[in-house]
């Protein structure tokens, strides 16, 4: 009887999912369809199969030029392909244009925001949050940010259209956000960036996603194929390791700073722990 | 002729006459100087009828009202701008202010109601009304059914300039009267009963002032581009503050708020006296179409007022534009621009670059748009300078391997300071791709990561 409500009321209310299952909507009420990425392997990991539209995404990415932008493009070129204008909020690095139009994103869809300190930035983050004057916003605060900030950016994003990417340290990954989908982007051999959904309206998700990244350029093309090559070949005997791939693919666990998602097991597997520390 | 008569103190009635002056181009002012005059008749259709230019007269006028201590505003409607000026004396002599308002739509419809007006309503008849009360003669038709010439025989001098006023409200004489002229150059104050310094109080007074700029602004069919408000304190003190905008602009909440923004981040030296406001630059504004149904506002609408909110408080830095310069040193190729210029204007712009560069030589622009050369998404505005051990950069402790290169970008030999580098792509420990540089005397730089 229980289980024929829980089926009928998961039918007629879209907004419902099962803890199990990644939602087929996973989107807020009154939020508009998501935006596709581009990568066919990310959009399954995502609920509603791409970028959420009027939420807050955190990407924690350690440093820049692991292939963020490249991540991304997809979805920005698409949006700049409609005259979206793409906003980059206090970016740490200035976003070079010439570079850009061959991601598709064209210097006319660019605009820079920069602001002095720390109070203006908030500000100029909320503003521009609230005026919903943007294809897709780009995001960077001071950190350590505030959670209350956070949480003003989620509600004032849930007026956007578009998406809205807050870059973050890595560090930041173990303090808690309000933001309703974080993943934590991990470096890979060249074309490749792996990425790990540390939270998602949906089932906890342990390994991360390996996704093929678009090459922005062509002469980038041939070092791909190298990296791929050296992978491919087995080991020099005398060095151990090829000269190409001298730095081996880092594993999860050997990243320091990164919080496995182990770490964070649901309570039912935790159980037995606490069962132990009972008297016998 | 429908004119509509307003009283008012005689402080304001200009200012009012002046901001009225949106509505019709004739607006006179009345021979006692406490009311307005505005001539109708022409532009009624204009506004939607006179009930929808009624309601726009009150909505505006509430701007005027200020305190609620302030004498009311009398309104009336009449064919002939006397008959209207007297209903509208009437009006307070009864104590009926705005928005209740008297109205005569016809000149007999006119000539009934004037008729029960009390003689002590009327103005030009201040100088009879002794005789006639004493003639037992208290409402204006019992004047009307006095024969004329007994009439003006015994009103002696004053009886042609009595008779002549009557015939005037009734239309039979035509009414010529000086229309008020618009000003030229847009400055007004208000006055504040306690010098204040509150934020919200200084707020709040804009509203009228730029009320009637706009009002004046219409009249020229212009949008505000650049205001100056001026804090007197004091006799001599006065801190003056500037708006910019960056689209010419009608709006009065946008207005208000940029103001808000500007005052918030302002100190104030002292307490303020009065506030003045100057229009320092208008633009021509376009019209724009209204829609059948009400939709959401565009983006780039929003963006604009966006970009002004920005601009207010950080700075012309504040929201900036990449345009692709044709220059191969890598961090000239681009360069920011404020977005002063209206997206049709920047578009216009931009094609004429495409045009130019097309003439230049079919090559130029696909390497401007950077298809051609390999450029990193980030770039760094000032070159970090790497250590280097064993003849190999280093970045963060650990040693770059170079896996693209080198590409020499070799510019500008006849300037002092000639550029000439060797770019590499680099690979860090930590799996970032990175643009390094190597100058002719073997330092090393890094100048972007490749997103």
């Amino acid at each position: 009887m229980k289980h024929e409500v829980i089926h009928s009321l998961l039918r007629q209310e879209p907004r419902l999912w099962r803890a199990t299952s990644l939602s087929t909507t996973g989107l807020a009420p009154g939020q508009g369809a998501s935006l596709d990425t581009g990568h066919a392997e990310l959009n399954q990991q995502l609920p509603g199969q791409g970028w959420p539209r009027g939420c807050l995404t955190e990407l924690l990415v350690r440093a820049l030029g692991i292939g963020e932008m490249r991540l991304l493009a997809p979805a920005l070129g698409l949006l700049a392909q409609q005259k979206r204008k793409i906003i980059f909020l206090a970016p740490p690095h200035m976003p070079y244009a010439p570079a850009l139009s061959g991601l598709g994103l064209s210097a006319e869809a660019i605009l820079i925001v920069r602001a002095q300190n720390t109070a203006d930035r908030l500000w100029a983050l909320e503003q521009t949050l609230r005026s919903n004057a943007f294809g897709a916003l780009l995001a960077w605060v001071d950190e350590p940010s505030r959670n209350e900030s956070l949480r003003r950016f989620q509600l004032a994003s849930r007026t956007a259209e578009g998406p809205v990417f807050l870059f973050r340290p890595w560090s930041a990954q173990n303090n808690p956000s309000p933001a309703p989908l974080r993943l934590c982007l991990l470096p890979r051999r060249y074309p490749g960036l792996a990425v790990q959904v540390i939270k998602r309206r949906g089932p906890v998700q342990l390994d991360p996603v390996l996704v093929n990244l678009p090459i922005a350029h062509p002469s980038m093309q041939g070092l791909a194929r190298a990296y791929e090559r050296a992978s491919q070949q087995p080991k020099h005997p005398a060095l151990g390791f090829n000269r190409l791939n001298a730095h081996p693919q880092l594993q999860t666990s050997q990243i320091q700073g990164i919080g496995h998602a182990l770490d964070r097991l649901p309570p039912s597997a935790a159980l037995p722990c606490v069962g132990s520390t009972q008297p016998s | 002729m429908k004119p509509v008569g307003c009283i008012e103190k005689m402080q304001r009635i200009e200012r009012i006459g002046q901001w009225a002056l949106q509505f019709t181009p004739e607006v006179c002012l009345t021979q006692t100087s406490h009311g307005i005059v505005l001539e109708l008749s022409r532009c009624l259709r204009l506004w939607g009828g006179l009930t929808q230019l009624k309601d726009q007269l009150v909505k505006g006028l509430h701007q005027f009202q200020g305190e609620s201590s302030q004498p009311g505003l009398f309104l009336a409607h009449a064919p002939t701008p006397r008959a209207a000026e007297w209903l509208a004396y009437n009006q307070q002599l009864h104590s009926r202010p705005w928005p209740d308002m008297a109205q005569a739509s016809s000149l007999h419809e006119a000539e009934g109601l004037l008729s029960r007006l009390p003689i002590q309503a009327l103005h030009e008849l201040e100088c009879c009304a002794r005789f006639l009360t004493s003639i037992g003669i208290h409402k204006l038709g019992g004047v009307l059914k006095l024969p004329r010439s007994g009439l003006a025989q015994r009103l002696g001098r004053q009886g042609p300039k009595v008779l002549k006023a009557i015939d005037q409200a009734l239309g039979y004489v035509a009414d010529p009267r000086e229309p008020l002229k618009p000003l030229e150059h847009f400055l007004q104050w208000q006055e504040f009963t306690v010098p204040t310094d509150s934020c919200s109080l200084l707020t709040k007074a804009s509203g009228p002032l730029l009320h009637e700029a706009l009002a004046w602004l219409k009249i020229r069919q212009q949008g505000l581009t650049q205001a100056r408000f001026i804090l007197r304190q004091g006799r001599q003190t006065s801190q003056s503050l500037d708006l910019h905008l960056a689209q010419p602009s009608q709006d009065l909440l946008q207005l208000q708020k940029l103001w808000h923004e500007k005052l918030q981040h302002q100190p104030l030296q002292q307490t303020v006296h009065s506030i003045g406001l100057e229009v320092m630059g208008s633009e021509p504004i376009q019209g724009q179409s209204a829609g059948l149904f009400p939709g959401p506002i565009s983006q780039s609408e929003s963006l604009q007022s966006l970009a002004e909110r920005l601009y207010g408080r950080l700075g012309q830095t504040g929201l900036m534009q990449p345009e692709l310069q044709n220059t191969y040193r890598p961090e000239e190729a681009m360069k920011l621009k404020g977005l002063g210029l209206g997206t049709k204007g920047a578009d216009k712009a931009n094609d004429q670059r495409r045009t130019v560069l097309k003439q230049a030589g079919p090559g130029l622009e696909t390497k401007l748009q950077g298809l051609d050369l390999l450029r990193p998404s980030w770039l760094l505005e000032s070159p970090l300078a790497l250590k280097v051990q064993n003849h190999r950069p280093q970045y963060q402790g650990q040693a770059l391997e170079l896996t693209l290169g080198p590409e020499r970008i070799e510019a500008e030999w006849w300037s002092e300071q000639p550029l000439q580098r060797d770019y590499f792509v680099a690979q860090t420990g930590q799996q970032q791709m990175v643009w390094v540089y190597r100058t002719p005397a073997h330092h090393w730089f890094l100048h972007g990561f490749f997103g």
